[in-house]
């Protein structure tokens, strides 16, 4: 292999982009050549750093609009979303399609006597699969997550990993329900995503998880060490519970 | 971009690092075309395959556009990536 030919490949090997043949060509080239080790040294070297240092850089504007008008264009999202997308475009995308409509739903059914609170948390759910909505702080790290809250409200929530049990940590915001604003740690799953609610409450009341339907979505609440926790998904109810009993832990 | 290279950054052979800011600085800086593959790539770890589908522009496009979102993050990072004939 040629320099020239090695150096146009460059990028392919860095992005793992290389057939077999092509990998064990370049490796062969590499192995005897100082300028093109080099060469893939300061390439591999500049993809770590964008990759390490721009560790959360919001999704670029024209893929945004991009979103956004398909949005308004049924059917034009299929382009937008790749088969194996990350999960919270895939929730931009065809979840919220669904999602606009269900909002419209709970706006018309305001109210619902018996919890508001409850089509509160739903409504904020819905919400937040909305683009742009979903995190105000967007980590996978349980250490930068929590402490952003600090501050912005008055309970610090527990923001637990559960990567091991395959629940993803996505990020936090901050949302108003209940007449206060209140702390969201978000969790993903596949293309699904968790919402955690959680406030003070006054009493020491104990409560086991109940769960709830509601137009597509489970909700799951319960009270301990006098705080009101709400878990609102599109998720199965199985993997929910599951979710639900590990964040208990 | 014509920010020019940062004088700490002139050993042309040794991976050079930069700051968060700088290269959030930078990445901002490329046109819109270039700055989407690079995200999707870098921090989302998407196939060109992927990232096609997901611009809606052929392979080959994704990756001319890769590489010359790369070239002007090199330069404006002082990363000497050098052309052979």
């Amino acid at each position: 292999m040629k320099c020239s030919e090695c150096r146009e490949l460059i990028d392919m090997y860095v992005d793992d982009e290389l057939m077999p043949e092509e990998l064990d060509a370049v490796r062969n080239h590499i192995a005897s050549c100082e300028g093109c080790a080099a060469e893939l040294q300061l390439a591999q070297g500049l993809s770590n750093q964008i990759r390490t240092n721009l560790a959360r850089f919001n999704a670029p504007d024209v893929l945004k609009a991009r979103i956004r008008s398909a949005l308004v264009q049924p059917g034009a999202m299929d382009k937008v979303v790749g088969s194996r997308v990350a999960w919270w475009r895939a929730a931009a995308g065809g979840v919220t399609i669904a999602a606009i409509s269900s909002v419209l739903t709970v706006a018309a059914l305001n109210g619902r006597p018996e919890s508001s609170v409850e089509n509160e948390v739903m409504t904020s759910h819905v919400r937040s699969l909305m683009p742009g909505h979903l995190t105000d702080v967007a980590s996978t790290n349980q250490h930068n997550v929590k402490p952003w809250f600090n501050g912005r409200v008055d309970l610090s929530p527990l923001v637990v990993g559960l990567d091991s049990a395959g629940f993803v940590l996505i990020g936090g915001r901050l949302d108003y329900v209940n007449f206060r604003p209140v702390p969201v740690v978000v969790y993903g799953r596949r293309q699904h995503g968790i919402n955690v609610f959680s406030w003070p409450i006054p009493s020491q009341s104990v409560t086991t998880p109940h769960a709830d339907r509601d137009h597509g979505y489970t909700l799951v609440n319960w009270q301990a060490n006098g705080v009101e926790s709400w878990v609102v998904s599109d998720l199965n109810r199985a993997e929910l519970d599951q979710f639900v009993a590990h964040f208990r832990e | 971009m014509e920010r020019m290279p940062d004088p700490a950054f002139t050993d042309d052979r040794a991976v050079v690092t930069s700051d968060r800011a700088t290269i959030g600085r930078v990445v901002r800086a490329l046109p819109p075309e270039f700055r989407e593959v690079i995200v999707l790539r870098e921090l989302e770890g998407l196939s060109y395959r992927e990232i096609s589908e997901v611009v809606g522009v052929p392979v080959g496009t994704v990756m001319s556009r890769l590489a010359r979102g790369r070239k002007r993050l090199a330069s404006a990072l002082g990363f000497m990536r050098r052309e052979v004939g």
